[in-house]
């Protein structure tokens, strides 16, 4: 990490007009994860610093979100696992969630299902959006379904990105737990790369919207 | 239906770990395994070889746990050894000594004697009448400390902290300072801030109390600050 992407915390105060008050209480609720919290040597000792985007677009968030919602549901929506553990495939489709479509295309690779779990919910939510923005096809579709059934579980609740890329019209679909640059040769077309845990808090605010 | 069983030690007794609706020892007993249980009740000495996961514990005497220890209430009178991280959901009383290896995850935290922890302190309320040896962040919503005891801690963070002595001053700090009682930290940072007989580098906060018998190296202060007469503060910014 460069120094120019960090910002010292009272930088970070007088920037987002939060009172350090905030800032501890949000640390205490895990809406500010641990690891975000870098310490570094400056004149007056030691200090704290955080990546400077992410920690902006983060109290941005927080500061839209936390009038409607209470802290513990707000750090709900930024953890990467879940407390709703499933719901039937008739309550995601009314309420809006995910399309038919995307449930008889899941459906057809594991039969019928009559609740899904989180991360099904997730795969399904995640093989609407992509099938929706045509950024892949019905065949990379069941590849993704695959993919996230098989893989994901080992993964749950770290952060992680999905990856398409494509080399002479033959696509190669991954999940990759860390993978900060990957570099390939150049016949290799990225598709797409998703980070998934922005996907987990769009999925979880609509989860949460509708049930209220 | 709670099938589980209770487990009752009388005298000098030893068992193993396992999963129990209701945990009773009286005299000195012995644990090897982690438990699991509703309710953990000891009185006199109590060692558990592994992590404990109780609704709520109690104990008199003195008790250690090696493992990590998970509860919603907790009762501590006497002398206390947690050896891993502590979380307790809900209240957490000490009267006593508690020492725990790593961290504390509480709720309400309030202590009558003194706590020493290896690494960061997190809770809601924290109130201690005594002193506290912190080895990292205490990290608290609103922090009173009545010290009558040496107090560390490298960072404190809050909404509102207030640290006083109590009047009682004893024959034995005027010749040994490192007895004395006073608060020493790297950094305080808070909203409403009041200190006494605190020595620290950096305090900021909106508005600041510096009471008597302050060193501050630094004080950055966005509304208020107040300084007695009896206190030293390096250099003072509004922010």
């Amino acid at each position: 990490m460069n120094e120019e992407d960090l910002i010292s915390k009272k930088e970070l105060l007088e920037l987002t007009g939060i009172s350090y008050g905030q800032l501890y209480r949000w640390k205490r609720k895990n809406l500010i994860p641990e690891a975000w919290f870098v310490r570094r040597s400056s004149f007056t000792g030691q200090e704290t610093f955080f990546p400077k985007d992410k920690i902006l677009q983060r109290i941005e968030r927080i500061k839209n979100m936390k009038d409607g919602l209470s802290l513990d549901e707000l750090a709900d929506v930024f953890s990467p696992s879940s407390h709703v553990e499933s719901l039937s495939t008739q309550t995601l489709i009314k309420r809006n969630i995910v399309t038919s479509f995307a449930i008889e295309l899941f459906e057809e690779e594991f039969g019928r299902q009559e609740t899904l779990s989180f991360n099904d919910i997730l795969t399904v939510y995640l093989l609407q959006k992509l099938l929706q923005s045509g950024e892949i096809t019905r065949e990379e579709g069941k590849m993704l379904v695959t993919v996230m059934r098989e893989n994901y579980g080992a993964l749950a609740a770290k952060p992680c990105e999905l990856v398409l890329i494509r080399k002479m019209g033959v696509p190669l679909l991954f999940l990759a737990e860390s993978a900060e640059q990957i570099y390939f040769d150049k016949d290799v077309k990225w598709i797409f790369r998703l980070s998934l845990a922005a996907s987990i808090e769009e999925l979880k605010l609509k989860l949460n919207n509708t049930e209220a | 239906m709670d099938t589980r069983s209770e487990l009752q030690i009388s005298g000098i007794g030893r068992s193993q770990g396992g999963s129990y609706s209701h945990v009773r020892t009286d005299g000195m007993a012995k644990i090897n395994g982690n438990t699991e249980c509703i309710s953990l009740d000891s009185n006199g000495t109590l060692t558990i070889e592994g992590a404990l996961t109780s609704e709520t514990v109690s104990v008199n005497g003195t008790a250690t746990v090696e493992g990590g220890l998970k509860t919603n209430r907790m009762v501590l009178d006497g002398m206390v050894s947690l050896k891993e991280h502590v979380v307790c959901q809900e209240l957490l009383t000490v009267n006593g000594r508690l020492s725990v290896g790593r961290g504390l995850d509480g709720e309400r935290v309030e202590i009558f004697g003194s706590l020493k922890t290896r690494d960061d302190v997190q809770c809601e309320l924290l109130s201690v009448h005594g002193g506290f040896s912190i080895d990292g962040l205490l990290n608290a919503g609103l922090i009173d400390v009545k010290m009558n005891m040496p107090c560390k801690a490298q960072e404190i963070g809050g909404e509102s902290i207030t640290v006083r002595r109590l009047k009682k001053f004893s024959v034995l700090e005027q010749f040994v300072p490192a007895l004395s009682a006073k608060l020493q930290a790297h950094t305080i940072e808070g909203d409403d801030i009041y200190l006494e007989h605190t020595e620290a580098e950096i305090v900021r906060g909106n508005d600041v109390i510096i009471g008597k018998g302050c060193r501050i190296g630094r004080v950055e202060y966005k509304n208020q600050l107040t300084q007695d007469e009896d206190s030293h503060i390096g250099a003072a910014y509004q922010i």
